[in-house]
């Protein structure tokens, strides 16, 4: 690489820092949930945009599909769901506040000074291949088994999420709907309380 | 003329990233809130396991570690929303302070 390619490299790794730094600060401290949900749009984003710098084109696809298309949908999702958004003062007391800062500088702390001194194995710069034929051939071959229990674990979440949603919502549609078994539900849930 | 960036570079931002992450998790009163700063952790260790996969891997398995990981945490926020809004339903809170029935 030249040069002019390593600026350039550069300038994009800063921006991209100061999008994720900045947008992850403004995620942990505005006061408005939903703010911190579309900041954290933009501290997605630009970790989709380191992942293409370092030359992972279909890991930051995914991050966008499924961070920025899923994840992000549904906490806003949540956050509306839950719309008791000023209601819920977002911050602790002072003392947690003082504490929560102690301690992530303290991690940061731990972890620059783990990481700087250590003179990492450097095997050169690699060329920016396409990268999703050989994530796609190793998926199947020595990745089989991860990506199989991936697959189970998936729909597990997805039946155990709907599960949980579900179970409530049955309860109150059905409430006066007139049939026995739903008296006879009630009748044991009076029980429990009593 | 800027320097090259290294891998330290990345592993300081990850950090940074990951700081910023229990800083939120830890102060936050709401649990989606929360969640956000788990999000925000879970994206600096991807960010260590891709940087990894450019500087120091000689096939691409780190970048197959970081999709597993996003793969993992599409799982862990669909049940853990679920939760909140079930927690949400019953106590029509989501104030972690107040979610204390199980305390001893």
């Amino acid at each position: 690489m030249s040069v002019t390619s390593y600026t350039i490299q550069a300038v994009f790794f800063y921006l991209f820092s100061a999008v994720i730094i900045g947008s992850a600060l403004m995620v942990v401290l505005l006061r408005n949930i939903v703010r911190s949900a579309f900041a954290l749009f933009f501290t997605l984003s630009g970790v989709a945009g380191i992942y293409i710098l370092l030359g992972a084109d279909f890991v930051g696809v995914t991050q966008v599909l499924i961070y920025i298309g899923g994840v992000l949908i549904l906490i806003v999702f949540g956050v509306m769901l839950t719309h008791n958004v000023y209601s819920v003062d977002i911050f602790n007391k002072l003392g947690t506040l003082v504490m929560g800062t102690i301690s992530a500088i303290v991690t940061f702390t731990i972890i620059y000074y783990s990481v700087k001194p250590v003179n990492w194995l450097f095997i050169g710069f690699k060329p920016d291949l396409p990268t999703a034929r050989p994530i796609g051939t190793q998926l199947m071959g020595t990745f089989l088994l991860p990506f199989e229990l991936a697959s189970i674990l998936l729909v597990l979440a997805m039946v155990g999420a709907a599960y949980l949603i579900r179970s409530e919502v049955r309860g109150t549609s059905q409430a006066g709907a007139g049939d026995p078994g739903n008296e006879q539900r009630q009748d044991t849930a009076g029980k429990k309380v009593h | 003329m800027l320097s090259p960036i290294s891998l330290q570079d990345y592993l300081i931002l990850s950090g940074l990233l990951f700081s910023i992450g229990v800083f939120g998790v830890l102060t936050r009163k709401n649990a989606i809130a929360v969640l956000m700063g788990v999000e925000l952790m879970l994206n600096a260790a991807n960010i260590n396991l891709v940087a990894f996969s450019k500087f120091i891997d000689r096939g691409i398995q780190g970048q197959i570690f970081a999709l597993f990981s996003i793969v993992i945490a599409a799982a862990e926020v669909a049940v853990a929303l679920a939760i909140v809004i079930a927690v949400y339903k019953t106590t029509r809170t989501i104030d972690l302070d107040k979610e204390d029935s199980m305390k001893g």
